[in-house]
């Protein structure tokens, strides 16, 4: 199984799609990191601290006004102050998010950067993983493996987890290296402050839901990628599924929408709870689900592919 | 006990709409330890359905299977080690070097990349082993699917139209190395349609029509089978010959350089007395030949072979 293992890593890794997917993952990461420096001036500098120590006092301020089970959630909140002009890049900017009041009326979202980036390396995540087994089927290499290895779960196991380690380990790579790189800018041009340990334990914890997050849609490409025997048809079933289904659904039956992937899924990346109307699930429970949802996806998979003829 | 044993194999094919598409009829099939056994069917006879089914990649609608004792269907596991196969073309990954196709193959069971090396010279692609399969011909790829097919020192090997794709070179290649592979005890089961080489190269032959064994046995007794359609006689006025013969009662026709005359191998010295009698004699007698085409399409009709 182990020698199974690395030889379909070694190939879902090698492959050309993945490669020019990565390389430009790692373009954009690079372009985030040259214009956040870039944008980073030094014209206000000296004012970190008292951000932070505006952060601080309304955190106490939040304590203090909220009801018990409620204050650890004023740990979350993001500086605000910024004195006007400050384009200085804040190393708080890649999780807490703020928002800017540029007119009367008019504001704008800062931060979540690495939020935002998780997105994109979701996609990418979930593209590596249909396109692994699609490509198998379009080659015709399943056969030739199969004639090797004719035990079908085993190879199924092997290429899924293939296909999750390739989507968890690229999303966590190319966060890593933007955390690393963006904490570069903020130590040189930017601003630290507010980065404390609480900080880098909450950059943690989204990076390792998000790399479980990641792993996950691998497997969901990987698994509609067998069912529907293309690349497509992963692809295509995954937005027909968002668009078509949760999207539709969602206004048509909104107490349905506790049920849904999207929500829930959100649930488990940010750590937040799920709240619909009056019903809240804890992120514990939506990853729960998360993981229900799509071991029974494996469990269809396992059985199609068990059943199918292999021509 | 055979090798391969194949009783009452069905599969058919559903389709979206109408009949379902019947691949296999009822095949059996029984292929003996050792030697070189040919598989001969027109196209769309279920040759490939059959090899897929006893590689476990598909499921038959009815009927037993078995591979060196196993099931194909339950545990071809136990068995796999020991079989070494190509299907159709082999596929393999085109952005991999051939000997790193190999390699990862090969790891499955704990092959060592010099067997690799080894193999890729045996089916002479020594030189090629780096470049990458994209940029292979389809003899090269044919070649190759053969290396991973004995990469595993098999003893019985499964073929699927191995010299599909090469060149007269190469399929002469291909031919020597079936031959050593029967000679060294191994079972060499290889599905084929140029029966000029399933001839030069088998001990024993099934034909396939429409799902369903024809034939089977040794290339020999296959042969008789045919229609012996009578003596081949060679002479200087070929005309006269054949007005003497017919002359006689004999079923004489010009074919060529030759008369054909309606009569079996140990009529000879009649044709040969008729002649002399008349003045003429000839150069040569022998019986006509008949080979494994003309077996092969008297029984399969010559047609398609799609089941009914």
């Amino acid at each position: 199984m182990t020698a199974l293992l690395v030889s379909e890593v070694r190939r879902a890794l090698a492959r050309r799609l993945v490669r020019v997917l990565a390389l430009l993952a790692l373009a954009g990461v690079v372009a985030i990191t040259v214009g956040n420096f870039v944008n980073s001036t030094k014209a206000a500098a000296g004012n970190g601290l008292d951000v932070e120590a505006e952060r601080q006092a309304r955190v106490q301020a939040c304590r203090q006004s909220s009801p018990p089970g409620f204050q650890a959630s004023c740990d979350r909140l993001t500086p605000l102050a910024s004195p006007p002009g400050d384009k200085r890049f804040k190393l708080v900017d890649l999780w807490l998010g703020r928002t800017e009041r540029l007119k009367r009326g008019i504001t704008r979202t800062r931060g979540y950067v690495l939020a935002s980036t998780s997105t994109l390396f979701f996609l990418l995540a979930l593209v590596v993983g249909a396109s692994f087994i699609g490509a198998e089927y379009r080659a015709g290499t399943l056969t030739t493996l199969l004639t090797w290895e004719p035990r079908r779960a085993r190879v199924l196991a092997a290429k899924l987890a293939a296909a999750a380690l390739a989507g968890a380990g690229l999303y966590l790579l190319l966060q890593l290296l933007l955390t690393a790189l963006l904490w570069g800018v903020a130590s040189t041009r930017g601003i630290t402050a507010g980065a404390d340990a609480a900080f880098y334990r909450g950059i943690a914890g989204l990076l390792a839901r998000g790399t479980a997050l990641a792993s996950g849609l691998a497997v969901l490409g990987a698994c509609l990628a067998f069912l529907g025997r293309t690349t497509s048809a992963a692809l295509g079933g995954v937005l027909v599924y968002l668009i078509g289904v949760e999207g539709i659904l969602n206004n048509q039956a909104p107490d349905w929408s506790r049920w849904f992937l999207l929500p829930n899924t959100v649930a488990v990346f940010t750590g937040e709870q799920l709240r619909r109307g009056g019903f809240t699930r804890s992120p514990g429970g939506a990853a729960a689900l998360t993981v229900a949802y799509l071991a029974a996806l494996v469990g269809v998979t396992v059985v199609v592919l068990r059943r199918r003829d292999v021509t | 006990m055979g090798v391969i044993e194949v009783e009452g194999l069905r599969k058919e094919y559903r389709r979206a709409r109408g009949a379902p598409s019947i691949a296999l009829a009822g095949l059996e099939l029984s292929v003996p330890e050792g030697g070189v056994f040919g598989f001969l069917g027109p196209n769309g006879s279920g040759k490939t359905t059959t090899i897929r089914c006893l590689l476990g990649l598909v499921r038959p609608s009815g009927g037993r299977t078995r591979v060196l004792g196993a099931d194909p269907q339950r545990d071809l596991a136990s068995v796999i080690r020991r079989v070494g196969s190509i299907v159709e073309t082999p596929a393999l990954f085109p952005n991999f070097s051939g000997r790193r196709n190999l390699q990862l193959l090969g790891a499955l069971d704990g092959i060592a990349p010099r067997a690799v090396d080894d193999m890729l010279g045996r089916v002479g692609l020594g030189g090629r082993g780096r470049d990458l399969v994209g940029t292979y011909s389809l003899g090269m790829r044919q070649r190759l699917g053969l290396a991973a097919a004995l990469l595993k020192d098999p003893e019985l090997l499964i073929l699927d139209e191995p010299a599909n794709g090469l060149d007269p070179a190469g399929i002469k290649e291909i031919r020597d190395l079936i031959r050593s592979l029967g000679a060294e005890g191994r079972t060499v089961f290889v599905s084929s349609h140029l029966l000029g080489e399933v001839q030069q190269t088998c001990d024993r032959v099934a034909i396939l029509s429409q799902g369903r064994l024809v034939t089977a046995g040794p290339v020999e007794d296959v042969l008789a089978i045919g229609h012996r359609a009578g003596l081949l006689v060679r002479l200087g006025d070929l005309a006269r010959g054949v007005e003497v013969l017919r002359a006689a009662g004999l079923d004489a026709a010009l074919v060529g350089d030759v008369i054909r005359v309606a009569l079996t191998p140990d009529e000879g010295a009649r044709v040969t007395e008729v002649l002399a009698r008349e003045g003429l004699y000839v150069s040569e007698v022998r019986p006509e030949e008949v080979d494994l085409e003309t077996v092969f399409l008297e029984l399969t009709g010559g047609e398609s072979g799609e089941a009914p």
